[in-house]
């Protein structure tokens, strides 16, 4: 524990020196900016930073992208009370509660519960992850290729199976990016699949190629579609404040949001969005005041907010300490790990020491930055709403064109890119979730690697995959989530009420 | 003839069908025609996960067709700048679509510098070219309220309705 403590302390050392600090500012501006914008998310800006930040070192990398990821969510939350339209998806529940906050004149209340819950919820969730991803890690160390297994094909259940309107289509999508994983040099035998005598694609299909294709491509082609030709106007406020009457409503659902966000969001069964909405719902089921839900409770607003944030620590907490991304930007920045050469997973903590704690000190920091950057300007940010879309989707397009071109120099990979650009924007039309498709590309060919590498082991004994007790216990969690929602079916066939699935909407 | 073309367009969801079938064909092809040879330490090989995976997406396809013909639909994504309720604009679509092969095909000639820039204003001329180019800004819609939720949240179920 003391050992991690100091560990900590060097990593502030660290992070406290003149390029991360800068890395850790440019990253929280960024991500703000991102969670403000529509149609931008976090993991499509980690997917476009890919081939850029090749150049720096991966600690300044990092230390970006976790900025973006936390900015985004602050963010996110400016837009949904003064627009009602949630620049993140798990900002929703701050425009079910903080826009009509602010249609009646308590706007500035509602960015400031949004900001200071974001702000408490990502300390609180930082200190989860300093407090228990050591002792994960430490436990996982001995965890073996079966278990390894067993975990990836939980992830790509939980993220097809638990939260998609459609299982098929769940695992549609998940199909397909283990397709496009697939193609290239088998990695034990050193022979070409799928690659139909085309050079180029004996290397496989670059994830960056694939991430931005997905994410930027496919998003901004569909946009394109149905590109919404009315404006509206953000709601104008004041500086954010809060008077003592709303701090006695707002300090109880920050300090629970972080827990039930942090336990969220570190599994994979739906993120940012699962951890709002169990927040949300945690609170107005504890309110006094329940008949204001739904018309601007600021309980409402400050719970979930909280979550958010602390859910992304979450998040964080298990891909470093199992190498196992839960939301889409933790798979993109999991992708970033692999190009990087750095493996993420139990044996990170001891091989990059280094690396881990200055980001994780760099969490603390950039939240620092966020609150003063958030809580005085959250007006000023809005404006950024008035960019004319044309402008901001070329924009998107243009660097998913320049990040695809970086990656090998070669004119032909922004074919590549625009082919799987036209797969994400035919999964947006028939409504496949985008998520499965990217975690099966990333995490299927560490899938079929481990599954057998865990054979070679044992002879081919198959056995062997079942020979654990993590492994037993992960798999009979994979068959509960099967069954559960047919148990479900069952009752919803009796008692004729429909349970409310939250839909899946995946951060782009 | 007509009434054919008005049952496919309703269920042109059957082409993600078609889709998944072909993908499945194609990796079972792969790696059937010309198997790829494993060795003694490497029990599984390289061609078990290939076919299953394979036959998981002719499984899927399969699973697809039949929920779609049931009546099954996949919801269309929605978003901040996503007006479900206009047609799709395919003109535009085609034309981002034409300018990112124009830029590919250019790069060669001209170079990224000038290649990037023909992309982007290619680009910002195609989002911006629609004729009813709306410029009146509708009050601040209750768009994830009560009642007005059609568009963009029916599968949620607002927490705002229980």
């Amino acid at each position: 524990m003391f050992e991690n403590l100091t560990l900590l302390f060097e990593g502030f050392g660290s992070a406290l020196t003149p390029a991360n600090l800068l890395f850790s500012a440019i990253g929280v501006l960024l991500g703000t900016a991102i969670g403000v914008l529509p149609g931008i998310g976090p993991a499509m800006a980690v997917a476009l930073l890919l081939p850029v930040t090749y150049a720096f070192d991966p600690t300044g990398a990092f230390i970006l992208f976790a900025g973006i990821y936390f900015g985004a969510m602050f963010g996110g939350s400016t837009t949904s009370i003064l627009l009602n339209t949630p620049g993140e998806s798990a900002s929703v529940m701050a425009a079910i509660e903080g826009n009509p906050m602010a249609r009646s004149g308590r706007g500035a209340q509602a960015l400031a519960a949004a900001a200071i819950g974001h702000f408490i919820g990502g300390i609180a969730g930082a200190i989860g992850l300093v407090l228990l991803a050591p002792l994960v890690a430490s436990v996982a160390v001995d965890i073996g290729a079966p278990d390894f297994f067993a975990i990836m094909v939980l992830a790509f259940v939980a993220v097809t199976g638990v939260l998609g309107s459609s299982r098929v289509r769940g695992f549609a999508a998940l199909a397909i990016g283990l397709t496009i994983g697939l193609v290239g040099l088998d990695p034990l035998s050193g022979q070409p699949r799928l690659t139909f005598g085309i050079p180029q694609l004996a290397d496989g299909i670059d994830v960056v190629i694939v991430a931005v294709g997905l994410f930027a491509v496919g998003e901004a082609l569909w946009v394109a579609a149905h590109l919404r030709r009315t404006v509206d106007r953000p709601i104008p406020v004041g500086r954010p404040w809060l008077s003592r009457d709303d701090l006695r409503r707002t300090w109880k659902p920050w300090l629970r949001g972080p827990f039930i966000g942090f336990t969220f969001g570190s599994i994979p069964a739906g993120g940012a969005e699962m951890s709002t909405f169990m927040s949300y719902v945690a609170e107005r089921r504890l309110s006094r005041r329940r008949d204001e839900f739904g018309k601007g409770a600021i309980e409402g607003v400050a719970g979930p907010e909280a979550a958010a944030s602390a859910s992304s620590a979450g998040t964080l907490a298990t891909m470093l300490t199992l190498g196992l991304p839960t939301t889409a930007i933790a798979a993109v920045m999991l992708a970033a790990f692999q190009q990087f050469g750095i493996q993420p997973g139990p044996l990170l903590f001891e091989n990059e020491p280094d690396l881990v704690w200055t980001l994780i000190a760099s969490l603390f920091i950039g939240l620092v930055l966020l609150l003063v950057l958030n809580l005085p300007l959250a007006p000023v940010w809005a404006k950024l709403l008035r960019i004319p879309r044309p402008y901001l989707y070329a924009g998107i397009l243009f660097f998913a064109c320049v990040g695809a071109y970086a990656v090998s120099g070669q004119p032909v990979d922004l074919l590549v890119l625009l082919a799987i650009g036209a797969v994400g924007f035919l999964m947006r039309r028939y409504g496949l979730p985008v998520l499965p498709a990217i975690i099966g590309v990333i995490l299927g060919p560490d899938a079929e690697l481990q599954l057998r590498r865990a054979l070679q082991i044992a002879d081919g004994d198959v056995t062997t995959l079942v020979s654990t007790p993590l492994s037993v216990v992960v798999y009979l969690v994979i068959a509960a989530l099967f069954l559960f929602p047919l148990v479900g079916k069952l009752r919803q066939r009796d008692a004729d009420v429909p349970p409310p699935p939250p839909r899946e909407r995946v951060d782009v | 003839m007509n009434e054919l073309t008005s049952w496919l367009r309703e269920r042109s969801e059957l082409g993600v069908a078609a889709l998944l079938l072909a993908i499945g064909l194609l990796v079972l092809a792969d790696v059937t025609l010309a198997p790829r040879s494993g060795n003694a330490s490497d029990p599984l090989g390289p061609n078990a996960v290939p076919i299953l995976l394979g036959l998981l997406l002719l499984l899927l396809a399969a699973l697809l067709a039949v929920d779609v013909l049931r009546g099954g639909h996949g919801e269309a994504e929605a978003g901040e700048d996503i007006d479900l309720a206009v047609p799709a604009d395919k003109r535009t679509v085609l034309l981002l679509a034409g300018v990112i092969v124009a830029t590919a095909a250019l790069i060669p000639l001209l170079g990224w510098p000038i290649a990037g820039t023909v992309l982007f204003w290619g680009a910002t001329y195609a989002l911006g070219s629609r004729a009813s180019r709306a410029t009146s800004s509708s009050p601040p819609a209750s768009r994830w309220r009560r009642g007005s939720c059609s568009t963009r949240c029916s599968a949620w179920t607002c927490p705002a309705d229980r």
